[in-house]
């Protein structure tokens, strides 16, 4: 499911990304502030983070066989996501709101 | 005599496979997802210097466009395009179409050839830009 909606999420980012090259820091914040932009990017940051959290959840089910060391490592799995998320939607909400 | 380990029997395991295109393809699935996984933190890093101010964003655009993080962008843009295509792949196989042997092997031998293709056309396109 995520799959499906990252992939013209991730072919939006890939066209922002090109065509913010080189840009300065006030255009890139500009664009970022805009409406579509930061819903868009906020979509893709949780479609992948989900994608990647159930992805990286299917590894160490695969090659973790020790019991602690599994939960230890599926608990770093959602820690990890949670926090990346907490500082892109942060980041986001901040340069849309306040710039 | 025979040593006790010879004729024993084994469970299957990774080398007694013979190393197929459709595996590599699957390994590399796998590692560029982990690959990307990581890579996140650098979208985090982006976001929030920008979210932090000039200086902070000026520092991350100043890494990025090194020789390092070029590299490493560029990386990054592969494995981007690489598991997108195998999972454009994965949504075919979904559907129950062409999970036949032959085709398999032929898409997983094309694979590698379209990913570092679009992924060079890309950054032409992006130079470019630049």
């Amino acid at each position: 499911m995520t799959a499906v909606a990252l992939v013209p999420l991730f072919i939006f980012f890939i066209l922002f990304v090109i065509a913010h090259l080189g840009a300065s820091y006030e255009a890139v914040t500009a664009s970022l502030a805009n409406p579509f932009v930061s819903v868009l990017m906020a979509m893709m940051v949780l479609a992948g983070l989900i994608h990647m959290r159930i992805g990286m959840q299917e590894v160490i089910d695969d090659y973790i066989h020790n019991e602690l060391l599994k939960l230890s490592a599926l608990m770093a799995n959602t820690f990890f996501t949670v926090l990346v998320g907490g500082f892109c939607i942060f980041a986001l909400l901040k340069i849309a709101f306040v710039g | 005599m025979a040593t006790p380990t010879s004729n024993r029997p084994l469970s299957p395991h990774l080398q007694v496979y013979k190393f197929i295109p459709t595996m590599a393809m699957s390994i590399i699935h796998r590692i560029t997802g982990v690959a990307l996984y990581f890579g996140t933190v650098l979208l985090a890093a982006w976001l929030v210097s920008a979210a932090m101010g000039k200086e902070a964003f000026d520092c991350v655009s100043w890494f990025l466009g090194s020789w390092l993080g070029l590299l490493i962008m560029f990386g990054y843009t592969w494995a981007l395009v690489h598991h997108l295509l195998g999972g454009l792949r994965h949504f075919v196989w979904d559907f129950g179409h062409g999970l036949g042997k032959e085709f398999t092997t032929k898409v997983a031998i094309a694979l590698p050839y379209v990913s570092v293709g679009v992924t060079v056309v890309l950054w032409i396109i992006g130079l470019i830009a630049w």
